[in-house]
């Protein structure tokens, strides 16, 4: 008797751990969502269209090294900030002479894409040449520098010379522009011209990596990942409603704001105590995109259903 | 009491050698008592051997006197004549003097040691109703603890924190430091049969980390029983279910035993609602604890085995826990989390030989090989589905492993009077594993000498000067002295004593490398040891009265640790390293009254301890925080009813802070003070084979206090930090065959 007793006392005293139960999901309602897959390395640059819900065309970021404007009076030269590409100024020596990049002086294209703020600016008037770091590779390893010169430009084409540091893999050629992109892309690697962005009107917003601009001068540039926006594309943004509650009545309290760089990356920030990203779900973007429509976006995720980062989701409606 | 000793006198059955026996009230051989005396100008020293008796060759011609003692009972000095003797002894049961082992040349006496030793007994473990170390010191003097949802909890003695802190378990280091620190908390008491902690370096003995103090844990390795079995449960309101059981098996001169247990935790997080059972919650935001779940299994089984001369024992002991930490549901739907289980496991083996070349030298052998592992699984969940996904971001999945491989062998001579010696050799061997030490097994070798001896010139004063010579495998350590001195008079004693301690840089520390897009960590392989210099003066003064005695003690203390091991940035990039600067001072005074008779065992004690604050060489800001605490327990034994009751308060000091805050401004700042508050009644029925506790455990509700502390890597923060897991109360039973 005494020993059934130790039983039952001894089964007071055990418990385990216990299954939890379900939640129920939300209900989308007429809500459109999307996830766009950058990759756990943020790899891939992504164009996506608001009216299609859909994703236009995608490349690996390290896919292109610079963009040349492709209108018919176009000048401008992009560099790709999604590899923190970064460019130096050099005038008191010849292309040929072999060049240090110890004391050269670095600048960056301003991601709000005024074509004033580029690295290169109007270089039309400058003695001298460029010299291109290439930035990162997907594994962080680093991928070298070139330097250039841009000899002429017509409203054909540009016409460049670059080669490496030493001199060696000397090429003159001849960039088309392609008048249907914003800019033509072109690939040290390949040596040519390659096909990365999407016509003109077919996208409005990039999901990438891109170069942040700080005020601060011990870390002026930083790489981030986050979004841009096509040229003639509108953003507003708004912490001060619920996202079901915006419609297209209160458009005209939105401030609309053209830089490429308005939805930018501070949708999301680390957090050091949970060790993970975290949505700043609060804040909606009004956008009016190249076909004049207008639509309501917030995030709610940086992560893909397998807890992977770089996914960044978020949810559409059109007003 | 008096002892009361009872002479027979009985014929002599040996022509040549005369017998002297020692029993006990029930009529049981006592070994090991010394007896000694002087003959023809000669001193001689003999001591009892498994049948209590001790045999003298040299005839008596006339009345001697001798001098008898045992660690266990009073010393007495008596006569003895021609004839064969029996003494009975008679253990006082009022007054037992704890006999201590941890850095002693032979177990000896509490009051007599030559460091200031304090002893927690298996009766204060009980009526504290502790169930791991962390239970147990957080009700110590000169001690604070604190405590971090994953990584456990640790302890800082003298204001030096956890990582200078050694913890043994019969005298081998436990390994499986997390930034330093070991888990309080995974070091269960079910098996020991005392704890004995050591204020101040004990680095001659026990090599590095043993800098702030030295916690070392006897384990049960005898039973008077054949047979006995011990099965105890434990229940807390919070949710704690624990349950072990001990067997021993006790024949001749072989001794088996076996412990098992379980314990599990089922969380706590503030506003939780009492369940009697822990039952299946929906996965909401109240899924995240601010004190994780964790399950917890153990195992021990040794073997010991008792020649004439020798003592044999080997053993195995595992130990394995889960942690579980539940992320918080993820914004803006709350569907999905990131949940982190670590795992860690013990598996310790080793073997411990005590050879007695004769009464008075001995050769003891310690071998062990200990393994840590600790792995831990970040799952993204989805909270809808309840379906899990391992994470494919490398730093969530992690794996560190340690080893420690132990030799030591120490010879000890007591067999003369004036000087005692100690010669040993330690040998460590410890290698860790783990993808931020780039995947790398990376080994550290510790070989050591160390010398020690005491002088005891006259019956009131001894001093027993010491040193450890090391060798290591990546780096130089400095010759290691100890001084003790002890002095002894009447119902005073006075101990001053001067250590060095030393800290090697962990593994960790010299060979870490955690570089991602947030981090830029890297070890340094030129790091030098850290060192401290201790004074340390006891005073303590005893009172015996017919019925109870009275303690009083006093201690003063004083460290100045160099070369302390910090993380910073290299000034020539944006790394992070390990750099040998700065110093670090910390001092105190702490005071205690024991009151002890046969019904109340009560304690007051006050401490004071003052950090050294780095930012005052640089700014107008005093030199040292200070921060006080007060312990007092109190137990009442009504013995009629075989029940004891016991109370235990503590106030934990305010802790002024001083950090730099973004505008490199020094900002003064708090650790908030804290009561803990415990009532504990316990019960014995069947003369000791049921044992029956309840109480309560943090009356006063204490759960959390403000703290703001600036972290090093990151900026720093305000926050809260957990104290205690609110008011409980708790129920255990003992059952004993």
């Amino acid at each position: 008797m005494r020993r059934y007793l130790i039983y039952l006392v001894t089964f007071l005293f055990f418990s385990c751990e216990k299954e939890e139960l379900a939640i129920l999901p939300h209900s989308p309602g007429n809500i459109l969502s999307k996830e766009i897959e950058l990759g756990i390395d943020y790899r891939n640059q992504v164009f996506y269209d608001l009216g299609s819900n859909s994703v236009v065309s995608n490349n690996l970021k390290t896919d292109w090294d610079l963009g040349f404007q492709s209108s018919n009076d176009g000048f401008h030269i992009i560099l790709n900030s999604s590899t923190y590409s970064s460019l130096a100024h050099v005038d008191n020596s010849l292309f040929s002479d072999s060049i240090s990049t110890s004391n050269l002086s670095w600048t960056w294209d301003n991601p709000s894409g005024n074509l004033d703020s580029t690295a290169f600016g109007d270089y039309r008037e400058k003695s001298g040449f460029f010299v291109i770091d290439r930035g990162y590779n997907i594994n962080a390893s680093l991928r070298g520098f070139k330097k250039i010169s841009i000899d002429s430009i017509t409203s054909e084409f540009y016409q460049i010379s670059y080669a490496n540091l030493d001199n060696s893999d000397f090429n003159s050629v001849k960039v088309f522009k392609n008048p249907q992109v914003n800019f033509t892309s072109f690939s040290f690697s390949q040596n040519d011209v390659v096909n990365i962005q999407p016509l003109t009107d077919d996208w409005d917003l990039i999901f990438t990596q891109y170069t942040h601009l700080f005020d601060d001068p011990t870390t002026p540039a930083y790489l981030v990942t986050g979004v841009l926006s096509n040229y003639d594309v509108m953003v507003a943004k708004d912490t001060s409603y619920s996202f079901n509650e915006i419609t297209y009545d209160m458009l005209s309290n939105f401030n609309f704001n053209s830089d490429c760089d308005a939805i930018g990356y501070n949708w999301k920030d680390y957090s050091f105590d949970l060790g993970s990203y975290t949505i700043n779900s609060s804040i909606n973007y009004i956008l009016k995109d190249k076909q004049q429509k207008y639509f309501k976006l917030r995030f709610t995720d940086f992560y893909n259903s397998d807890g992977d980062k770089g996914y960044p989701t978020f949810e559409l409606q059109e007003l | 009491m008096r002892l009361i000793v009872i002479l027979f006198f009985l014929q002599s059955l040996f022509v040549d050698a005369q017998s002297i026996r020692f029993i006990d009230v029930s009529n049981k051989p006592i070994k090991d008592v010394y007896l000694e005396f002087s003959l023809n100008g000669k001193d001689e020293k003999y001591s009892s051997n498994s049948a209590g008796v001790v045999f003298i060759n040299n005839k008596i011609n006339s009345k001697l006197k001798v001098k008898i003692s045992h660690v266990k009972y009073q010393n007495i000095n008596t006569y003895i004549g021609q004839n064969d003797t029996v003494f009975v002894l008679n253990e006082n049961n009022i007054i037992i003097d704890e006999v201590v082992v941890t850095a002693q040349i032979k177990p000896t006496k509490l009051s007599e040691t030559i460091q200031k030793v304090k002893v927690i007994s298996r009766k204060d473990i009980d009526n504290q109703a502790a169930n791991s170390l962390k239970d147990l010191l957080d009700k110590e003097m000169n001690m604070r603890l604190s405590y971090d949802n994953v990584l456990g909890s640790s302890v800082s003695i003298q204001g030096i924190s956890g990582q200078n802190v050694k913890i043994l378990i019969d005298g081998v280091p436990v390994i499986g430091r997390l930034n330093g620190d070991i888990d309080l908390s995974q070091i269960n008491l079910n098996n020991i049969s005392k704890v004995e902690i050591v204020e101040g370096p004990l680095s001659v003995d026990f090599g590095t980390d043993a800098l702030a103090g030295t916690i070392n844990l006897i384990t049960n390795q005898d039973s008077e029983n054949i047979f006995s079995s011990s099965y105890n449960l434990f229940y807390e309101s919070v949710g704690n279910y624990n349950a072990d059981l001990s067997l021993s098996y006790n024949l001749k001169n072989h001794y088996i035993g076996l412990d098992v247990g379980r314990k599990y935790f089922d969380g706590w997080s503030k506003n939780e609602e009492f369940t009697f059972f822990p039952k299946s919650e929906p996965a909401d935001t109240n899924r995240t604890k601010s004190w994780n779940p964790k399950e917890q299994y153990f195992g021990k089984i040794q073997y010991k085995f008792k020649s004439n001369q020798n003592t044999y024992r080997i053993y195995y002991d595992m130990y394995d826990e889960k942690i579980t930490n539940l992320g918080f549901p993820r914004l803006p739907y709350f569907e999905t989390a990131f949940d982190d289980y670590y795992f860690t496991k013990r598996n310790n083996f080793g073997f411990d030989i005590d050879f007695n070349l004769n009464d008075f030298k001995k050769i003891k052998i310690l071998s062990s090989v200990n393994d840590y592992n600790r792995i831990k699984n970040t799952y993204f969940k989805d909270l809808t589905t309840l379906e899990e996904t391992l994470t494919n971001s490398n730093s969530d999945q992690d794996t560190s492993q340690f080893n420690l491989l132990m030799n030591k062998v120490v010879f000890s001579s007591f067999s003369n009077e004036l000087i005692n010696y100690q010669i040993g050799f330690d040998s460590k061997v410890e290698l860790a594993k783990g993808q931020r030490i780039n995947n790398e097994q990376r080994s550290l070798g510790d070989h050591a000498i160390f010398l020690t001896s005491k002088w005891t010139p006259t019956n009131y004063f001894s001093i027993k000067p010491a040193f450890r010579f090391s060798y290591n495998s990546k780096f130089n350590v400095p010759i290691i002295p100890s001084l003790n001195m002890i002095y002894k008079e009447n119902d005073y004693t006075l101990r001053f004593s001067y250590a060095k301690g030393f800290r090697s840089p962990s593994l960790k520390e010299l060979f870490f490398e955690f570089v991602d897009i947030n981090h830029n960590i890297i070890g340094n392989k030129n790091l030098d040891s850290e060192n401290s210099d201790n004074f340390q003066l006891n005073v303590d003064f005893t009172s015996n009265f017919t019925n109870y005695k009275l303690e009083y003690g006093t201690k003063l203390f004083y460290n100045d640790i160099n070369n302390l091991i910090s993380l910073a940035q290299s000034p020539a990039s944006d790394e992070y390293t390990y750099f040998n600067l700065g110093n670090y001072k910390t001092r105190g005074i702490s005071a205690k009254l024991k009151f002890k008779n046969p019904n109340i065992d009560a304690l007051l004690a006050y401490s004071n301890v003052g950090r050294y604050n780095n930012l005052s060489e640089e700014s107008e800001i005093v030199s040292f925080s200070h921060s006080g605490s007060l312990n007092s327990s109190i137990s009442y034994a009504f013995k009629q009813y075989y029940t004891t009751v016991s109370i235990f308060y503590n106030y934990t000091g305010k802790l002024p802070v001083f950090y730099k805050n973004s505008n490199e401004e020094i900002v003064e700042s708090e650790v908030a003070s804290y009561q803990l508050f415990d009532l504990i009644a316990r019960k014995t029925f069947l003369s000791g084979k049921i044992n029956f506790s309840i109480g309560i455990k943090n009356i006063f509700d204490v759960q959390d206090i403000t703290s703001f502390s600036a972290s090093s890597v990151h900026s720093s923060s305000s926050n809260n930090q957990s104290v205690a897991y609110g008011r409980s109360f708790f129920t255990s039973l003992n059952f004993k065959l």
